[in-house]
């Protein structure tokens, strides 16, 4: 995967492989947060303590805010599909070395790879952004897996979890470098 | 829709610290009205294993418009202390900051000051 930035303030992705696609794809089931408690709490956490909350504030805040941001995190995430519904194919990409290389290791010498290209708008950068930190979040709640320390990959693999972390993985490095790409643009 | 990062209006900035209890030094405050009705709020940021702290940085600085510096040194203390008080004032202006956090999936809640 290359990843470019644009002078207009897009990003672009190039050399996207089937398994890069695959995640981008994956986004909305991963970060779907209604599937269990944990998430849900982690994503829609109390205004504050039970204790200094009136019944007034609470009803409003349930009422009132916690449906905006619900309809804030499903807006990041069609702004995801919007994007990936303009995935480009790189016609007759040449594979570089590197992915010669672990072709041939994996006894695909000779089979062209097929590579995808992405541009994301520059208004769109921060909701991919959120997407990939609302995985990362649900992710973390439903398998343990957090940037603090190495999961336990053994388990992972018993509970055929262990592709979530290198999703994981990859959302950290690209929300960095998004990060940047936003704190340039001011 | 996006939401937008910065804070839709901007309050004029108060004294800080010292001025009320529970305050911890650094934390920017704010007057709150003098109605008698509100009692101050501080919004808390809470450390959580996920988000990046570059993340955490500008997200901080963009919705209370604080300096690079500022918004680094809190960051810093949610990382190191487990929680910062990122701000204190009305009540109404919190549940709006809390909104705002929460919406770029930071763990933040208010709690009352003092």
């Amino acid at each position: 995967m290359h990843l470019q930035k644009r002078s207009d303030g897009a990003v672009r992705f190039t050399r996207l492989n089937a398994w890069d696609v695959h995640t981008f794809r994956s986004l909305p089931r991963l970060a779907d947060y209604g599937a269990d408690r944990v998430s849900e709490e982690r994503l829609l956490p109390r205004l504050a303590p039970e204790s200094e909350l009136t019944p007034e504030m609470a009803m409003d805040w349930v009422e009132y805010v916690v449906p905006e941001l619900r309809e804030s995190f499903a807006g990041n995430l069609a702004v995801v599909l919007e994007d990936l519904a303009g995935l480009e194919e790189e016609p007759g990409a040449a594979a570089d070395p590197a992915d010669q290389a672990e072709g041939a290791a994996e006894g695909k010498e000779g089979k062209e790879q097929a590579f995808f290209a992405l541009t994301i708008p520059a208004e769109h950068v921060e909701g991919w952004f959120r997407a990939m930190n609302q995985a990362r979040l649900v992710l973390s709640a439903r398998h343990g897996i957090d940037s603090e320390q190495l999961p336990d990959l053994a388990h992972l693999m018993e509970t055929g979890a262990l592709e979530y972390w290198f999703q994981y993985e990859l959302f950290v490095r690209l929300q960095g470098w998004l990060v940047e790409v936003v704190m340039e643009a001011g | 829709m996006i939401p937008p990062l910065a804070a839709e209006r901007r309050w004029p900035r108060g004294a800080c610290a010292a001025a009320l209890p529970g305050t911890e030094e650094g934390t920017e405050v704010e007057e709150a009205p003098e109605s008698g009705l509100d009692q101050p709020w501080h919004v808390v940021v809470s450390n959580d294993p996920v988000n990046l702290m570059s993340y955490v940085t500008l997200v901080i600085r963009r919705i209370f418009g604080y300096s690079q510096e500022k918004a680094v040194e809190m960051m810093l203390q949610v990382h190191q202390r487990g929680s910062c008080i990122v701000w204190t004032g009305a009540r109404e202006q919190a549940e709006l900051y809390v909104k705002q956090l929460q919406e770029h999936q930071l763990l933040s809640s208010m709690k009352k000051a003092g």
